[in-house]
């Protein structure tokens, strides 16, 4: 082969690769049950200076929720996850929202109108939730103790989910 | 002949390093003025406004700049948030950073003039000078080929090619 066709080829190989490496890069896709769930310190939404990470949960049942204000499914579902962290909420589980792509004074109005108490941290690039997956916004995730995803939820959840799905695995566990 | 064809390269290296030079230096203004930022320099500089803001900025969710995503509630979120920075005083650069804080440094339509972003400023200057470089010398080579490309001078005819020639142009004659 010349050194010309040679340096064709390659132009053509690195083409293809970057192409190859695109497409598998994008096809990552949502976390599974069985994967480990990304962590990472973000700030805690409403209270300067602090922050959290699913780490700071290991041995409890998390129940991470993506959110932010501006999403009408979001609305939906709150007052269903606050009712829900209020009656089973303690030692062995929690709520954590994850509020994404969301200006914080918009973020701290939702909590109030909801009177929302689990805590939530800051995400706001957005780039924790696509850490998960996550491809929108309402997604949640249930965290096992051992930091391992056990349920995936693309969309909003409900009274009934959480009851159905959610509460049989925590309470399995105490 | 050489010199001839350095000074072309030789001006475009320059005014690309010129180029280079004052993106570091614009930026080093942005800092200086970003610690000197008082009243007094505030009430210099012209009033923010949401249309010159949302030509810089994207929408996260939208994946656009923001004067393009229309409706969507997330934009408009951001919009209300530019409106109140601007109500409070704020200078353009200094919304600017407080839409970093909140989404993050991809919300800047432009890239940072420091770190790894420099490279988004650096390569496309770096391509520009070295295609153009090539032309230049493409263009020297083909007109120097092109000099000694003259067609050698046409042989005599013998006398009777002449004489041929003669009556078949004698014949096409109207």
């Amino acid at each position: 082969m010349s050194a010309k066709g040679f340096a064709a080829f390659m132009g053509v190989l690195a083409v293809v690769a970057l192409l190859a490496f695109g497409v598998i890069a994008k096809g990552e896709g949502r976390v599974q049950p069985g994967d480990e769930a990304p962590v990472e310190s973000l700030p805690v939404l409403g209270e300067e200076g602090e922050f959290a990470s699913l780490a700071d949960y290991r041995g409890q049942w998390v129940l991470a929720n993506v959110w932010a204000s501006w999403c009408n499914p979001c609305r939906d579902e709150a007052p269903a996850l606050e009712r829900f962290f209020r009656r089973h909420g303690g030692e062995n589980f929690t709520v954590l929202g994850i509020d994404s792509r969301d200006a914080s004074d918009e973020a701290l109005e939702f909590v109030e109108e909801f009177g929302l108490t689990y805590p939530s941290v800051r995400d706001g690039s957005g780039d924790y939730a696509e850490a998960f997956g996550a491809t929108g916004v309402p997604e949640s995730f249930l965290i096992d103790p051992d930091g391992k995803v056990a349920a995936v939820w693309a969309g909003p959840v409900t009274e009934e989910s959480l009851q159905e799905q959610v509460l049989p695995l925590i309470s399995e566990a105490s | 002949m050489r010199a001839r064809l350095g000074q072309p390269l030789l001006a475009l290296l320059a005014a690309f390093a010129l180029l280079m030079a004052s993106a570091p230096l614009a930026s080093a203004q942005d800092e200086s003025s970003e610690g000197s930022s008082t009243a007094a320099t505030r009430a210099s500089e012209p009033k923010a406004s949401l249309p010159d803001i949302e030509d810089e900025v994207m929408c996260p969710v939208c994946g656009t700049l923001l004067s393009l995503a229309a409706e969507a509630p997330q934009a408009n979120d951001q919009r209300k948030l530019i409106r109140r920075l601007i109500d409070q005083g704020l200078t353009k650069e200094e919304i600017k950073d407080r839409l970093v804080e909140e989404f993050g440094p991809e919300v800047l339509a432009t890239p940072d003039t420091k770190g790894f972003d420099l490279a988004a400023w650096i390569v496309p200057g770096l391509a520009i000078v070295l295609v153009g470089g090539a032309i230049i010398v493409g263009l020297r080579r083909w007109r120097r080929t092109g000099d000694g490309d003259e067609p050698p001078p046409a042989s005599k005819l013998d006398s009777e090619d002449a004489k041929r020639l003669e009556e078949d142009l004698a014949r096409y004659e109207l």
